[in-house]
């Protein structure tokens, strides 16, 4: 052979082309995915804890006599700091409809919980409207009234002596009971019947703690609230709700596929307001204020704003139990 | 190389032209009654080995062509490349600057839908910057896949996530057009979705955009063009000597010409390559990392204001939302730092944090009321109007980066290709000026 012939000089070309475009002027690297977030299923709630022991959960701390007027609060008590400062400050619910939620028109949070702390606030600062709201969860009830958040909590909370270890309570302003909200067309009418099923409750709960130790059989899923349940149920990532009745009242008004079955309570549930266990002279005005309202007419006032239409006519107030000293 | 092909066509002068496998008989036979140099007595050593020099040098004037045209198809190529990778490195910034407007639309609808809630009932206004945020974002996700096919598989993930979110908020609307408070939930879960979903896949495709802009404004394969032109160097001047030794004459004027040239070609690639580097740097320090703060400094910016809204729906207990604003504003501040434009942009940005300050302390002093009013108006006072008066005036300076970089990039390339070319001429060049002073040796064989 003679000389270069064309071959090698071709398969030189290639050679180079190929070693630069191995470099990178092929394909790039496709743009990676994050890895799928591996959403662990959602947590059962803990076992229940053995209930504190005691008397009388309903038992509050009776009134310092005659409810004093917003301008002849004793002097250095917690409720002459609220008025100085010029607000109450309440922890409650935004999404419990009927009892503490936001009207998506107004923009304003409003429910049977609400008109209670208006009450207060009318009681200490003589506007009804000198209230601050804060948003809180189930979970944060407590740690936000002992860390000194809020005056006074009143989001549809139990009483319990478990609580009372932590918080202090009003006597009780509504009686309610847990029952199961299902999907229309479902048989079930207790927690018995719901074995194997999914079943939400918020986390942090007395609805939850029932859920896990009545039925024990039934697949227990938390949420931050019951809308978080109701959201959870419209996509069908749960069979059912467990709540008390006017949670359950309030889902079932949003959703006409889900429906509160004619079934026994099973539990009680005494709503109470809750208060830093320190602030027992606001206890005590509180209460002082709950015994007007019952007296009055104010309570079957709320009771009818809010609930008749979802549960019927109201019943009589619950009886105030008094005899709690420190 | 070895090909026993028949009679190759005279590529090569090649005097006794006889086929490469037959070469030494030829050579034997022709040796005696053959054409006996008339330099004899001046070239001893061809009169020893004429046949055997004659292979030599026709293999030299080989290795020469071959080395000259290597050095020339290798710049050329690696010049090309450097040329077509500085014109990726601009569509690379493109589709950045495409993922960080994606990024900015979906918090800024976010913001928008959140906002809207925030007011109560449902306000036209923020309704329709909502749906023209999310029409912005289909079309950048198509734009971006066809721009960018590496980004193909991202972009549908995040085409699937943008369409869940809307799903949800619809699903958020509905409820609150019928004073349902789960539409406050669904918003909240959108919201996010949209932070879990969407936004991870957006920081892979800007990180991915930013490492693709990055990798080819690299100017390194561009030195293996000197490297290959010294090697050239050396082959020929390796060439010259062996020649000029057995030849007894000091200068063979083809093969010098041709090391001048590859010389010469060094020293052009050398300081063009010098020059070149200290270019790409400027760009990669100045108007593209321009690019990339104002950028981050945008997608955080709204991020910030969408925690604003976020703090304040919930109410009392947005503590970790307004922990995620203060995150925020300290990222854009230390971006603008990047950034260099004059305190201009960090005045504006400053007095949207005064407002939000404000409005913060509206909320927390029991103000609620007047705090979202604060935060969702629209006249001189409001977060809406400060926080516009800062994105619009970004919004400028990163186009103008963006159109920085892109023409700096630009204007890089002209030269990359006129050099290609020029070492593509300088190694054929070469490898023609040293077959021409090998075959003038060889030419004393005929």
């Amino acid at each position: 052979m003679r000389g270069p012939s064309r071959r090698p000089l071709v398969a030189l070309w290639v050679l180079c082309a190929a070693l630069l475009s191995g470099c990178s002027l092929g394909a790039e690297d496709p743009t990676p995915l994050p890895a799928p977030s591996t959403s662990a299923p959602p947590a059962p709630a803990a076992p229940p804890t053995t209930p504190a022991p005691c008397d009388n959960a309903l038992a509050s701390y009776a009134p310092d006599g005659a409810l004093p007027a917003p301008d002849a609060l004793p002097p250095g008590s917690t409720m002459a700091k609220i008025r100085s400062r010029g607000r109450l400050v309440a922890g409650v619910s935004a999404d419990t409809y009927l009892l503490g939620s936001r009207n998506p028109l107004t923009g304003a949070v409003e429910g049977f919980d609400i008109d209670f702390v208006k009450a207060l606030a009318k009681a200490i600062l003589g506007d009804e409207n000198r209230y601050q709201l804060k948003v809180i969860t189930a979970a944060q009830r407590i740690p936000s009234l002992r860390n000194g958040d809020v005056d006074v909590v009143a989001r549809n909370m139990t009483i319990t002596c478990d609580r009372w270890t932590q918080i202090a309570f009003s006597t009780e302003y509504y009686r309610s009971g847990q029952k199961i909200l299902v999907r229309r067309g479902s048989r079930a009418t207790s927690l018995a019947d719901l074995g194997g099923q999914r079943v939400c409750a918020p986390r942090g709960t007395s609805s939850m703690e029932t859920l896990v130790r009545r039925a024990p059989q039934a697949v227990a899923v938390g949420a931050d609230s019951h809308t978080g349940c109701l959201v959870l149920f419209q996509q069908g990532a749960v069979d059912a709700i467990t709540g008390d009745d006017t949670v359950l009242a309030g889902l079932a008004a949003q959703d006409p596929y889900a429906v509160v079955p004619d079934q026994a309570a099973f539990t009680d549930e005494p709503y109470g307001l809750g208060f830093n266990p320190a602030a027992v002279d606001l206890v005590r005005f509180a209460n002082a204020r709950l015994a007007q309202m019952r007296a009055d007419g104010e309570w079957t006032t709320l009771y009818n704003r809010w609930l008749r239409a979802p549960l019927g006519p109201a019943p009589t107030p619950p009886r105030a139990v008094y005899g709690r000293t420190r | 190389m070895s090909q026993p092909a028949p009679a190759s066509p005279a590529t090569l002068p090649a005097p006794p032209a006889t086929p490469g496998a037959a070469v030494t008989h030829a050579a034997d036979q022709t040796r005696p009654g053959g054409s006996t140099p008339a330099s004899l007595d001046q070239v001893g050593a061809v009169e020893l080995a004429p046949s055997r020099t004659a292979r030599q040098l026709r293999w030299l004037s080989l290795g020469v062509v071959a080395t000259g045209l290597i050095v020339g198809v290798v710049g050329a190529l690696l010049l090309s490349y450097l040329a077509l990778s500085l014109h990726r490195a601009e569509a690379d910034t493109a589709q950045l600057l495409r993922v960080q407007r994606l990024q900015t639309d979906l918090l800024g609808a976010d913001a928008n839908a959140t906002n809207a809630f925030l007011v109560g009932g449902q306000p036209a206004g923020q309704q329709a910057a909502y749906d023209r945020a999310l029409t912005e974002t289909g079309a950048l996700v198509a734009e971006a896949a066809r721009a960018q096919p590496a980004d193909a598989a991202a972009l549908a993930a995040l085409n699937q996530q943008v369409l869940a979110y809307a799903t949800v908020i619809e699903q958020a609307r509905a409820n609150n057009r019928q004073g349902f408070p789960v539409g406050a939930q669904y918003l909240r879960n959108a919201s996010a979705q949209l932070r879990a979903g969407a936004l991870p896949l957006l920081d892979n495709l800007v990180a991915a955009n930013e490492a693709r802009a990055a990798a080819e404004m690299n100017v390194l394969p561009g030195w293996g063009l000197v490297a290959v032109a010294v090697l050239g160097l050396a082959v020929v001047v390796t060439v010259h000597v062996w020649v000029s030794r057995r030849f007894r004459r000091r200068v063979n004027p083809g093969l010098a010409a041709a090391a001048l040239l590859l010389l010469a070609l060094v020293v052009a690639a050398t300081i063009a390559l010098t020059q070149l580097v200290g270019g790409v740097q400027a760009i990669r320090d100045g108007a593209f990392a321009q690019v990339n703060a104002g950028a981050d400094a945008r997608i955080e910016a709204s991020n910030a204001k969408s925690n604003e809204s976020l703090t304040l729906i919930a109410r009392g207990s947005g503590q970790a939302f307004e922990t995620a604003w203060a995150a925020s504003a300290t990222a854009v501040t230390s971006d603008l730092e990047q950034l260099a434009t004059g305190p201009e942009l960090q005045d504006r940005w400053d007095a949207y944090a005064a407002v939000h300050t404000r409005i913060r302390q509206q909320d927390d002093g029991g103000g609620w009321d007047t705090a979202v009013a604060t935060a969702t108006g629209t006249g001189a006072n409001s977060a809406n109007s400060a926080f516009t008066a800062f994105d619009t005036a970004l919004a400028e300076d990163l186009a103008s980066a963006h159109a920085r970089t892109g023409t700096a990039l630009a204007g890089q390339q002209p030269g990359l290709v006129v050099g290609a070319l020029l070492s593509l001429l300088a190694g054929v060049g070469a490898a023609l000026l040293g077959r021409r002073g090998v075959g003038a040796r060889l030419r004393e064989y005929r």
